[in-house]
């Protein structure tokens, strides 16, 4: 019997200067989805970008979230990557994002990214969508911070993808 | 080839109701947790907020969540066990409320952040969606989820408890 819901790929970061973490090789699956859990050494909102591609003007997000006490809501334009959480993920390791990729092998649409995430801090619960401006398959996930930090050990990433049929 | 998004166990709520949806004996061989559950509670309320216990414990638990009635909106934040609002007895009849709640790495000896979606409607003006961040600062693996109803859950309520496995 076909899987339809099949991991992909896993990776636990071990090395405490890892910034980036590559997925490729998504063929034949109808979505995609993403767990994330860790943080950063120097707290950073978690991202990602897509196909190699972190040209600024490729990606715009909107999200909500709850913190200081109030709920609040946000737009970015014109990025060079998409979010994960509009709040930084600090160094305890306890913040954990699931991003959903729909329809990311068609061809003829811009992708639509959902992201629900939460934070150690808080904690703080949040909703991002991300648009990605291009008509191209996803054919490699990118997982960042957006400044750059470091992830640290115990990072981990899968992504399962998920069959129609 | 080994499913790698399998069901566990499932409880359907029977005449009479229950108390509490207790999922005991969870296997520790897979690498996340997914608990969908469509429920409604017994209590003289529109709403109510459930509880939930990790391995029978209540304590340890902090909470964050951000909601939309259609009248209003808001964040709250809090230590201790709330769940989302579910549809209580005042509410209107035959609704039951769909949540679902994702655990990563339950079977690890780390804190435990998860998430739970909700969606509680009612053929009135108020309404609630939800979004909670929770976080459990027991380093312990889960090897069992309760949701305490507070009074009954009532009959019809479902509760389904899923392993997702990465491998």
């Amino acid at each position: 019997m076909a899987i339809t819901y099949e991991p992909l790929g896993t990776y636990t970061v071990s090395n405490e200067n890892t910034k980036i973490i590559s997925f490729t090789s998504f063929s034949g699956y109808t979505d995609l989805v993403a767990v994330v859990t860790g943080g950063f050494y120097n707290a950073t909102q978690p991202s990602f970008f897509l196909n190699g591609d972190s040209d600024w003007g490729s990606y715009s997000s909107t999200w909500m979230d709850g913190a200081g006490g109030s709920v609040r809501n946000g737009r970015y334009q014109g990025q060079g990557y998409g979010l994960i959480s509009p709040n930084s993920w600090n160094d305890t390791g306890q913040n954990f994002g699931i991003i959903n990729f729909s329809d990311y092998a068609s061809s003829n649409t811009y992708k639509s990214i959902i992201s629900n995430a939460t934070t150690d801090s808080g904690p703080y619960p949040n909703y991002s969508v991300t648009t990605y401006r291009s008509n191209s398959p996803i054919t490699s996930i990118d997982f960042r911070g957006v400044g750059y930090n470091n992830w640290i050990p115990g990072s981990k990433f899968t992504i399962y993808g998920i069959g129609a049929a | 080839m080994t499913a790698t998004f399998e069901k566990i166990a499932s409880i359907t709520v029977g005449s009479g109701g229950s108390a509490n949806a207790t999922f005991s004996s969870i296997p520790q061989t897979y690498t996340d947790l997914k608990l969908v559950a469509n429920g409604r509670v017994s209590q003289s309320a529109n709403q109510t907020n459930p509880g939930i216990a990790f391995n029978g414990s209540t304590s340890t638990f902090t909470y964050g969540f951000i909601s939309g009635t259609g009248t209003g909106y808001g964040y709250s934040s809090g230590s201790s066990n709330p769940i989302n609002d579910v549809n209580a007895a005042n509410s209107t009849s035959n609704l039951f409320t769909n949540f679902d709640i994702y655990i990563p790495n339950y079977a690890n000896s780390s804190n435990k952040p998860f998430i739970i979606n909700s969606a509680q409607e009612n053929n009135a003006s108020n309404a609630y969606v939800e979004l909670w961040g929770m976080l459990w600062s027991t380093g312990a693996a889960i090897t069992s989820i309760s949701l305490t109803s507070g009074s009954t859950w009532v009959e019809g309520s479902t509760f389904h408890l899923y392993g997702i496995k990465n491998s």
